[in-house]
This record gives C-alpha cells, sequence and structure tokens, in this order.
C-alpha cells in the first residue's frame, strides 16, 4: 500500500471535523444536514479503512448499514425542510426555539 | 385531734365551694355572714386542737397522719398529709383568728361592691391555701400550698379587674412568686435526689447524711422560696404594688399571712438549715438590709398603704433576722405579734380610707384626730406595737430577736444588733410620720370636704369594722405579756420542741438591756418624727429638695429595683420573644419548611432553566464537547 | 370477650352511617355524640377490667394480608388504654360543641369527627407496624376534609402545608416500615414485638422524624400554626389535643420500644430538643396577639416537654410524660374551644378587640382562669403533678436540665396570665362592649365542662392515674433505660 491507513485515518478526521464546525456554525438546516453527511461518510471512511487493515467484511457491513440509515435519516430532514418551506417559516434554526424552558 | 384538723382544713373549702355554687342566691350580707362563719367555726377547731395539743406530754406534740397518696412514680412517693405540732398549732391560730376578725371587718369595708360575694369566695379559698401550705407534712405539700396562695394572692390583687393598674400588679406578684416556686421546687428536687424523700419526718432524720455543701444548695434554694413569698431582697418589688388590692386582703395576706410563709418555712426546715450555717448568716445579712432599705423607703412614702406595706416588708427582714440567728422562737414570736399590729394598722387605714371615700394618699389627709378618735387611738396603740415601745407586744417580740443577735455575740450577731436598732428608729420615725400626717396637723381641703359628712353620718365605720379593730389593739397590746423576759416564757417554751438541735434565746439580763435600749431608740425616732411632721413645717420639704436630694430621690423610686429588674429581665425577654417570633421562627419554621422549599427549588430551577434555550446549535454544542471531554479523559487516562 | 377492635369499629361504622343515610341536621349531631358516648363508656369499662400490671391486654390478633404477613394486632397497655379514654372523652366534647355551634351538613362533620377518632384509636392500640401505619395516616384523610370544608379564611394553605409537612414525613416512615416489616427474620412479619432491635440508626431517624413532625416537636413545628388557627375550634381541639398525641405516643410505645440501642444513644439529641422547644415555645407564646395563637404556641412547648419527659429513660419522665400526654390534651382541647367559643360570640379571638370580659360573666371568668392556671401548672393541679414528675427526672438526669426546665414554667405564667387578661381583664373596650355577649353557658359550656371537672379530679388523686400507668410505662423503656446503663 502506498497510502498508509495513517493516511485514511487523516483524512477522514479532517472530513469529520469539517462537518461537526459546519453542524455547528450553519444556521440554515440544509447546510446542516449537509454536514452531518460529511461527517458520517468521514466515519464511513474510517470503517471501511479499518476493515481493510484488520481483514474481515464486519467494517465494511457496518459502513453499508451506516449509509443506509443515512439515507433515511436525509428523507425525514428534507421532509421537515419542506414542510417548513411551504408554511413559509424562515429557515433558521436560531429561530426556532419555541421548544425552550 | 387530728380530725380537728382535717376539720379546720376542710371548712374554708367548703366555704368557697358553698359560695362557688349558690352564691348569688344568697344576699349580698350572706356571703360575707357565711364566710366569717365558717372562719370562726375553723378558729375554734384550730383551738380546740390547740388545747389538745397543749395536753399532751412535751414530748408527744408531734402528730403525723396521711389521708391518701397524692402523686407517685417509682420509689417517689408524694402523700395528702398533716404534720401538727406547736408551730403549726400556733400558724393555726394565726390565720384562722386574725382571718375571721379581717373577714368581718370585710363585710363593712366591701358593703356596697358589686362582687362581693366573689371576694369572701377568694378569700376562703386563700385562707385554705395558707392552711395547706401550713399544715403540710411534706415538702411537695407545702409546694402546692405554696402555689395555691400565689393563685390567691392574684386574684385577690387583682380583684378590681376593671383597674389596669390593678391587674399589672396582680401578674407581677404571681410572677415574682413563680420564681420563688421554681427555687423551691429545684431544692425540692435536690433533697430528693440526695435523701431519697420529700416528707418531713424522712427528711429531718436523714438531714446529718448530707455535706455542707449539698446542705447549703438546698437550703439556698427554699431560701430564694422564702424570699419571694415574703417579699424580701432581692424578690421584694411586688409587694407595694400589691396595694391595688382590697385593704382587706393587704390586711390578710400582706402583714399577716401569706408574706410569712417564708419565715414559717425557714423555721419548719430548722433540722436542715442547722446543716447550713453559712445560709443562716446569709438570711441574716437579706434581713438587716432589708430592714433598713425598707425603713428607709418607708419615710418617704406619701400613700398610706404603701407606708404600711415597706413597714411589713422591714418586720418581717426582722423576722428573717430572728431565725437566721437561730432564734427561730423569737422570729415566730414576732410573727405572732406582728400579725395583730399590722392588721390592725391596715384595718386602721381602711377605716381612714372609707372614711374619705377612697382616699389613699396621705396629703388629702390631716387632722383626722377629732373626727375618729377611736381609730387614732388604736392607731397609737398599733404604731407604738410596731416601734417596740415596752410594754406594747412589738417590743417584745422585737426585742427577742435582738437579744438573740446580742446574746450570740458574733459579728452577725452585732450586725443584727445594731441593725435592728438603727431600724427600729426608722421604725420610729415613719410610724409616728405617718399617725402625725393622717391625724395631726390641718385638714386638707379634700379631707374636709368629704369627712365630716361621712362621719356623722356612719360614724367612724359600722360595728363589724370596729369590734376587729379593737380586739386586734387589744391583742397589739397585751400579747407581748407572754414572753416577759425572766418571767413568763409561753412562746419559747411551747416553741423550743420544734428544733431538735437547740435554739438562741438570750438571757434575762440582755433582754431587759435590750428592750431598754429598744424602747429608747424608738422613743427617740417618735420625737424626730414629731419634730419634723407634727406641726406644719417646710423643714421636710426643704431637706428633700436640698441636703437629701439624692438619697430622697433613690428612696421614692424604691432603690431603684424595679428599674434594674424591667432592665434585667422584662426587656430581654420581650425582645428575645419578638426577635424570635419575627424574624427566626417566622422565616426558618414556618415559611421555610413549606413556602421555602417551593421558592428555592424554583429559583434553582429558573438558574437551570436558562440552559434549555431551544437553538439546536447550542446542544449539538454541547453534545460536542461533552464527547469530546469525554475521548480526552480516556486518552489520557490511558485505557 | 370484647377487645379493643370493638372501640375502633363502632365510631368508624358510624362514620359510613351517617355519611350515607340521610339523617335530619340536628338528629345527625345528636347520633354522633351518642355513639361517642358509648365508645366512652366502653373505655371506662376496660378501665375498670384492666390490670396494671399485666402487659398489653384486650387484645385482637387474626391474620389480615397474608402475603405480606400482615396481621390485625391490636391491644392496649396502660398508656395506650389511657390515651384511648383521652380520644374518647375530647371526641365527646368536640361533638357536643360542634352541635351547639349547628355546623352546616353537620352529618358530614360529624362523621368525619367519628371517622378519626376510630383511626386514633387504632393508632394507640396497634400492635402491628402496618395497622399503625394506617391509623398514623388515616387519620389525616378526615381531619384535612375537616380543616379544608369547615376551617376559617387561609384554610387552603393550611391544609396544603399541613400535608407537605406530614406526608414527608410519613414518607419516611413507611420506608423505615416496609424496612422492619421485609427482613423479619420468619419470612415477611409486620408485627411490632418482632420488630424489636432490628432496626438501625437510618430506620431509627426514618421514625423519629415522622413522629417528630406529628407531635411537633422542634424544629418542626411550624405547620401546626396555621392548621390551628384556621381550623373550627372543635377541629382544633381534636388535632392539638388528642392528634398531636398520636405522636408523642408513637414516641414512648414505638420508638422507644423497638430501638432501644439507638434510643439510649440518641436520647440527648431529643432531650436537647425537647428543651429547646419547650423554651421556644413558651417564649413566642408571650409574643402572640390572638387567643389561638398563645394555645398553639404553648401546644408547642408542651409537646416538646413531653418528648423531653420520654426520652429521659426513667421513671419519673416516662410516667410524667404519660400524664402530661392527658393533661395537656385536656386542656388544650378545653382551651381551643373557649377560644371557639369567644369567636363565635364576639367574631374574633384577637387580644386588641377583647377585654374586660369578666363583668356579668362569672362562669366565663372561672372556666378561663381553671384552664389558665391549669395551662400553667398551678401547684395542686394534675397538670403541675405530671410537670413536676418529669422536671424531677429531668433533674435527676442532669441538674442544670432541671434548672433550665423549671425556669421555663415561669414563662408559662407570663403567657397564660397575659391571656387571662387580654380576655377577662381591664375595661369593657372593643367588642365586648359594643356587642356584649351572654355568658358560657348551655350547649358550650356542657361541651367544655367535663374537660375542667375531669382535670379537677386528676388534680385531687393524680396518684389514681400514675398508679394505673407506671408499670406499662416501666415496659417501655426499660429495654432502651438498661442501654443506656441506668
Amino acid at each position: 500500500m502506498s497510502v498508509g491507513i495513517p493516511m485514511f485515518l487523516a483524512v477522514s478526521a479532517i472530513l469529520f471535523t469539517i462537518g461537526l464546525i459546519g453542524v455547528l456554525l450553519r444556521r440554515s438546516p440544509l447546510t446542516i444536514l449537509l454536514s452531518l453527511e460529511i461527517m458520517l461518510n468521514s466515519v464511513n471512511l474510517t470503517l471501511v479503512a479499518f476493515s481493510r487493515q484488520v481483514g474481515g467484511s464486519d467494517g465494511q457491513v457496518f459502513a453499508l448499514v451506516v449509509m443506509g440509515i443515512a439515507a433515511a435519516e436525509v428523507v425525514v430532514g428534507l421532509g421537515l425542510v419542506v414542510a417548513m418551506t411551504r408554511r413559509s417559516m424562515v429557515l433558521d434554526t436560531d429561530e426556532l426555539r419555541t421548544l425552550n424552558g | 385531734m387530728t380530725e380537728l384538723v382535717w376539720i379546720t382544713l376542710a371548712l374554708p373549702l367548703v366555704g368557697v365551694a358553698l359560695l362557688a355554687i349558690f352564691g348569688n342566691k344568697l344576699p349580698a350580707r350572706g356571703a360575707g355572714l357565711l364566710a366569717s362563719l365558717i372562719m370562726l367555726a375553723a378558729f375554734g377547731a384550730a383551738t380546740v386542737a390547740l388545747i389538745l395539743l397543749a395536753s399532751k406530754p412535751e414530748d408527744q406534740r408531734q402528730v403525723t397522719e396521711t389521708a391518701w397518696t397524692w402523686l407517685s412514680a417509682g420509689d417517689f412517693r408524694v402523700g395528702f398529709d398533716i404534720w401538727f405540732d406547736q408551730l403549726t398549732a400556733l400558724m393555726l391560730m394565726v390565720v384562722t383568728g386574725v382571718g375571721f376578725l379581717i373577714h368581718v371587718f370585710s363585710i363593712g369595708y366591701m358593703k356596697g361592691d358589686s362582687q362581693e360575694r366573689r371576694f369572701f369566695a377568694y378569700m376562703n379559698m386563700f385562707v385554705f391555701s395558707m392552711l395547706v401550705l401550713v399544715v403540710s407534712g411534706n415538702l411537695v405539700q407545702l409546694l402546692i400550698g405554696w402555689g395555691l396562695v400565689g393563685l390567691s394572692s392574684y386574684l385577690l390583687i387583682g380583684f378590681w379587674h376593671h383597674k389596669t393598674s390593678a391587674v399589672k400588679a396582680a401578674k407581677k406578684a404571681f410572677i415574682m412568686n413563680a420564681i420563688g416556686d421554681v427555687g423551691l421546687a429545684v431544692g425540692i428536687f435536690l433533697i430528693f435526689v440526695d435523701l431519697g424523700t420529700v416528707s418531713y419526718s424522712g427528711v429531718f432524720a436523714s438531714a446529718n447524711t448530707l455535706s455542707e455543701t449539698q446542705a447549703s444548695i438546698a437550703c439556698l434554694l427554699l431560701l430564694v422560696g422564702a424570699l419571694a413569698k415574703s417579699a424580701q431582697i432581692p424578690l421584694h418589688t411586688w409587694l407595694p404594688d400589691a396595694m391595688e388590692g382590697p385593704t382587706p386582703v393587704s390586711a390578710l395576706i400582706h402583714a399577716a399571712t401569706m408574706v410569712t410563709a417564708g419565715v414559717y418555712l425557714i423555721a419548719r426546715m430548722n433540722p436542715l438549715f442547722f446543716y447550713a450555717p453559712k445560709v443562716l448568716d446569709l438570711i441574716v445579712i437579706i434581713g438587716v438590709v432589708g430592714l433598713l432599705m425598707a425603713g428607709a423607703i418607708a419615710i418617704v412614702q406619701t400613700d398610706i398603704k404603701r407606708i404600711i406595706a415597706f413597714s411589713t416588708m422591714s418586720q418581717i427582714a426582722y423576722m428573717f433576722v430572728g431565725v437566721g440567728l437561730s432564734a427561730y422562737w423569737a422570729g415566730i414570736f414576732h410573727l405572732f405579734t406582728h400579725a395583730f399590729f399590722k392588721a390592725l394598722l391596715f384595718m386602721g387605714a381602711g377605716l381612714v380610707i372609707h372614711a374619705l371615700n377612697g382616699e389613699q394618699d396621705t396629703r388629702n389627709m390631716g387632722g383626722l384626730r377629732k373626727l375618729m378618735p377611736k381609730t387614732y387611738f388604736c392607731f397609737i396603740i398599733g404604731g407604738l406595737a410596731l416601734t417596740g415601745i415596752f410594754p406594747f407586744s412589738g417590743g417584745f417580740s422585737k426585742d427577742a430577736i435582738l437579744g438573740a443577735g446580742l446574746h450570740v455575740d458574733s459579728t452577725i450577731g452585732w450586725i443584727a444588733y445594731v441593725g435592728g436598732l438603727l431600724g427600729a428608729l426608722m421604725t420610729g420615725i415613719y410610724t409616728f410620720r405617718l399617725i402625725f400626717l393622717v391625724f395631726h396637723r390641718r385638714m386638707s381641703p379634700y379631707a374636709e370636704k368629704v369627712a365630716p359628712p361621712l362621719i356623722k353620718h356612719h360614724g367612724e365605720g359600722p360595728s363589724s369594722m370596729l369590734w376587729p379593730v379593737y380586739i386586734l389593739a387589744l391583742g397589739a397590746a397585751f400579747l407581748g405579756l407572754l414572753q416577759i423576759p425572766g418571767v413568763t416564757h409561753v412562746m419559747s417554751s411551747w416553741l423550743e420542741p420544734i428544733s431538735p438541735y437547740g435554739m438562741v434565746e438570750a438571757t434575762a439580763g440582755q433582754e431587759w438591756l435590750t428592750t431598754l435600749i429598744g424602747s429608747v431608740v424608738g422613743v427617740i425616732g417618735i420625737i424626730i418624727a414629731a419634730h419634723l411632721y407634727l406641726r406644719e413645717n417646710d423643714a421636710p420639704e426643704r431637706i428633700r429638695l436640698g441636703r437629701g436630694r439624692l438619697i430622697a430621690h433613690a428612696l421614692e423610686r424604691r432603690c431603684y429595683w424595679d428599674n434594674l429588674y424591667e432592665w434585667m429581665f422584662e426587656r430581654p425577654t420581650q425582645w428575645a420573644a419578638s426577635f424570635l417570633n419575627r424574624d427566626v421562627d417566622a422565616t426558618a419554621f414556618r415559611w421555610l419548611p413549606t413556602d421555602g422549599v417551593g421558592t428555592i427549588t424554583a429559583f434553582f430551577g429558573r438558574s437551570v432553566v436558562v440552559m434549555q434555550n431551544g437553538i439546536v446549535r447550542s446542544y449539538a454544542l454541547v453534545f460536542a464537547v461533552g464527547i469530546a471531554g469525554f475521548l480526552l479523559y480516556l486518552l489520557v487516562r490511558g485505557t | 370477650m370484647i377487645t379493643i377492635s370493638t372501640l375502633i369499629a363502632v365510631p368508624a361504622i358510624a362514620a359510613v352511617v351517617l355519611l350515607v343515610i340521610p339523617f335530619a341536621r340536628q338528629a345527625a349531631g345528636y347520633l354522633a355524640l351518642l355513639v361517642s358516648l358509648a365508645v366512652l363508656g366502653g373505655v371506662i369499662g376496660f378501665i375498670y377490667r384492666f390490670e396494671p400490671a399485666a402487659g398489653y391486654q384486650f387484645a385482637d390478633n387474626v391474620s389480615w394480608i397474608e402475603p405480606l404477613g400482615v396481621r390485625w394486632h391490636v391491644a392496649v397497655n396502660g398508656v395506650s388504654l389511657a390515651m384511648i379514654a383521652v380520644t374518647a372523652l375530647v371526641t365527646t366534647c368536640a361533638l357536643g360543641f360542634a352541635l351547639w355551634a349547628k355546623r352546616d351538613r353537620s352529618h358530614a362533620s360529624a362523621a368525619l369527627i367519628l371517622m378519626t377518632e376510630a383511626f386514633l384509636i387504632l393508632v394507640f392500640a396497634a400492635r402491628d407496624l402496618f395497622a399503625f401505619y394506617v391509623g398514623f395516616e388515616g387519620m389525616l384523610i378526615p381531619l384535612l376534609i375537616l380543616l379544608v370544608v369547615w376551617g376559617g379564611a387561609g384554610r387552603k394553605f393550611a391544609t396544603l402545608q399541613v400535608i407537605a409537612y406530614t406526608a414527608f414525613g410519613t414518607l419516611l416512615m413507611l420506608l423505615g416500615i416496609l424496612y422492619l416489616g421485609l427482613t423479619a427474620p420468619d419470612g415477611p412479619n409486620f408485627d411490632m414485638a418482632t420488630a424489636i432491635g432490628r432496626g438501625n440508626d437510618w430506620v431509627f431517624f426514618a421514625f423519629a422524624i415522622a413522629f417528630a413532625i406529628k407531635s411537633p416537636l422542634f424544629p418542626w413545628h411550624g405547620w401546626v400554626l396555621p392548621a390551628y388557627r384556621q381550623a373550627s375550634p372543635e377541629v382544633a381541639a381534636v388535632l392539638s389535643g388528642v392528634a398531636s398525641k398520636a405522636g408523642a405516643f408513637a414516641f414512648l410505645a414505638v420508638l422507644v420500644p423497638l430501638f432501644p440501642a439507638q434510643a439510649a444513644k440518641y436520647a440527648w439529641v431529643f432531650i436537647a430538643l425537647g428543651t429547646i422547644g419547650f423554651l421556644w415555645g413558651s417564649l413566642l407564646a408571650f409574643r402572640q396577639r390572638d387567643g389561638r395563637g398563645v394555645v398553639a404556641y404553648s401546644s408547642i412547648a408542651q409537646m416538646s416537654f413531653i418528648v423531653l419527659g420520654i426520652f429521659l429513660l426513667s421513671d419519673r419522665g416516662a410516667t410524667g410524660a404519660t400524664f402530661q400526654m392527658v393533661n395537656h390534651a385536656l386542656v388544650s382541647a378545653a382551651l381551643f374551644l373557649v377560644v371557639g367559643w369567644l369567636e363565635t360570640q364576639v367574631g374574633s379571638d384577637s387580644f386588641a378587640k377583647l377585654g374586660g370580659l369578666a363583668r356579668r360573666r362569672p362562669v366565663l371568668a372561672t372556666v378561663s382562669i381553671i384552664l389558665g392556671m391549669a395551662a400553667l401548672a398551678v401547684p395542686g393541679s394534675s397538670v403541675f403533678a405530671s410537670e413536676f414528675l418529669i422536671m424531677l427526672g429531668a433533674f435527676e438526669y442532669r441538674w442544670w436540665l432541671g434548672v433550665i426546665v423549671s425556669l421555663g414554667v415561669v414563662l408559662a405564667a407570663m403567657y397564660m396570665l397575659r391571656w387571662i387578661s387580654a380576655i377577662l381583664h381591664d375595661r369593657e373596650s372593643g367588642l365586648a362592649g359594643t356587642l356584649n355577649p351572654p355568658d358560657l353557658k348551655q350547649g358550650a359550656l356542657m361541651a367544655i365542662l367535663p374537660l375542667v371537672l375531669v382535670l379537677i379530679g386528676l388534680s385531687i388523686v393524680p396518684a389514681q392515674f400514675t398508679d394505673r400507668v407506671d408499670a406499662s410505662a416501666q415496659e417501655l423503656f426499660s429495654a432502651a433505660a438498661k442501654e443506656a446503663g441506668r
């Protein structure tokens, strides 16, 4: 292997951080969902990399499961965004805080 | 014979019951007559009991009997007993005899008062309480009588309960007596813990097992009770205020009986006090200080009853000196004579007050000699007896006490002797100041207006008021003959057996010497009083405003005792109670556990709820920080 | 063989009957009074047949809840019988007063009072922890209903206070009971006899706090004040007269026998709290400006004093405390009825508005003075006898404790004299003058008189009481006293 495991992990870490920053700093629900996707994919990368290193297919199978769940979650999230747009609500998570104490 | 004692005890109680239940069906005079008849019957029973006791040989004159067990818990037993000996018999005679005379006097004095029946019920109740105290055969029953006497005193002082001053005086008397009760109670606890018994026979028999400290503390505590009841320093401030009650009350309770209970207590417990000589010395000191202070204050009082009240305090101090010197018989002898001449003086004062339609201030009196000759005559007799001039009774008894001081010949004895003579001087001054202010000099405008018509109409008083006074005057004049030094010793020989360790008695020579000096000193006092007060004279005023300013001020404020107590006790208690009530209890114990818990919980809730702002991003941040922290922790810890 | 269960069943059944069957107004009241008189008669019968030295008598011991090992076990000894007697008497007087006062929905109020009586007798007679709990908790239900429906202006707040405070305590006790019952050596068993000595410090305090709140013992006394002030007079009489005794009784008859080691070890805590409470209550009573306040704080002081007596773990203390419980129940109930009567006649119990009532009202004056003097333990009264015993016990424990406690008696004199004067003395100002109420007589007097007469009777021969109760009281504290080395 010309590219070693550490490289994969580094890329994965960077991706995760980018995704995390996106979730924390962006206000639009769409962007948050996007960032979440990035985070999930970085985790997938890690899983596959380790599976390759350790041998066995557990990591790859889990990565597939994660993808499925990510897809489902995106569907729900986008459905919420569509519903909000339909009602002409502001797409800003900071404004949506009626569930406060 | 003991049945007679039970009868004597029960009769006043029956009186109270009858008056309480059937009182309002009786005509007004009926209540007084009933009460007086009961007293007469009680006196009769007491006399017969005394005679029966006297007919026994001397060493058998101590009879005890228990009616029923009053209280018991484990090895602690208190019975309802009587202890009938020479001292008890004498006290019974004084209480029922003088009590009877005062009841009769009250029939006239209280006539017209709408609450007459209640008065006589209370009077009988008082007599019952006093008898319980006197015949008791154990300390707890003594305490019960003690407390009931305090209760009766409260009811009688505050008899005219629409008068705020009377109610206040009654409360003050009760509370000071309650303090005395506490001292007595703690003394009883101590005695029980040390000796295992509270009955007189038990205590007397085992008193010798006590160490001096134990005996001294116990006697000191008993002394606290005695001081409160007998209005001696430092628990004396209630007595002058107690004059708010009707005059017969002052005569009975605050001259003849209740206030003498302290003297009785010490005399009765003499086998115990024998083992606490230092306490006995203390009693003498308190007595001497008391008799001088009270005598001095009496000189400046303007209210006729208060002069006599301070005189009472002073005379009881003499009795304390007597018992403190272990001359128990002398103290009791003075108690006996004092009952007569002091009640006489009070009742005489009552006649004057009656004739002046309720006026008690001596500055509104004067010149009554011509209008009230009989009263005047009795006052003179009483005054001479009080001052202790030979051959009146007061002289013999007082000189018996002073003679004992001389006989003992110790520092304490000499303090007693000199102090007592000084006191006799003062007694002469204040007594005859009183007589001169009331009966001599010019009549005040008020007296001129009020007295002559009243006296023309009723005479000096109805016979129900005059005859008791005459009888008391006879007693005041002649009872001294019971104990002429070297000639008759009825008192000393009668009372001697009550003290197993012996009593102090002066020799005949010492007695006659004391009598001589005492009478001379008394006469000097009378002369001083005459010089200052017999005629219109501005010398007293000049002294009061001039050189004697400071002393006069102190005496008029009764030596600042009331002020002291107000600052030491009343105000701190009130402040503490208010503070605790308003600030501490209200918040800590009432608000805090109920409202408080709710409020505090809500406060914390409100502080925390800020975190729940509804913004998803912040929640995410918290997640992220938390997980990062946890991972860091794992990393640092090393797995 | 008639057992104590009869005394519990009769008022309970009568209560249900009164609630269900619609009687005419006054008829319900009279019926209730009749029932309580019957209970009183029953109690007198029991007293007559009671043998002082024979331990627990008139017992009933049947299985109740099999799987949990709960039994219906009721029996009485001298102490419990005394408390049951006073319960019966106070309930009768309370019902008499309620009848005179013509409460609306009187059948309900009478029924609830009877129900309270039933639960109270259960508390005093229970020998099974579960039954005890039922009584202890159960008595609150009718009392709270009585408070919230027939109470004064601030009754809702008062009721909430009572619930909140006592619920906390009882929860603790429930945990303790469950622990003791379920950890019994031979399978679940809630009988008190098997619980002796098995508890640990936590369980001890769980019970102790519950009883302390009920009594009330300083510093858990805050909840009684709104309750005593807002309740109708007869309910206040039952509350302060008997319900509070349930707490103190529990200390003596449940806590001390079941936890001898802990009782001995921690006795000083309760002695200290009792002393502080006694002085505290007396001092604060002196500052109250209404009749009910004075009686309420006096009650707090007395209950603390009783707990003090109990934890002296001595003859004097236990017998004195038992006697004081009876005396205080009588005095306190009578005082609340008198103040209550004043309220009905004059509309207020505030001292500022009273005064001068002694004129032309000799019965009121006499009764007030007798009760006032009894409350301050004038020597010769039964209250004096019981207080003297406790003070002697305190002195025997530590001499300085005896002195401190004795000084509290002076405070009692101060506040009671103030109470008497505020009502009876001085000029007829305020409401007394304008409304000119009549003297205390008829119904109200008949309700108060039995209490006064029993007090007087006990004052003449207190030994009649103490002799019967002494042996039982001894049994209760003997184990703990042994642990304490006495």
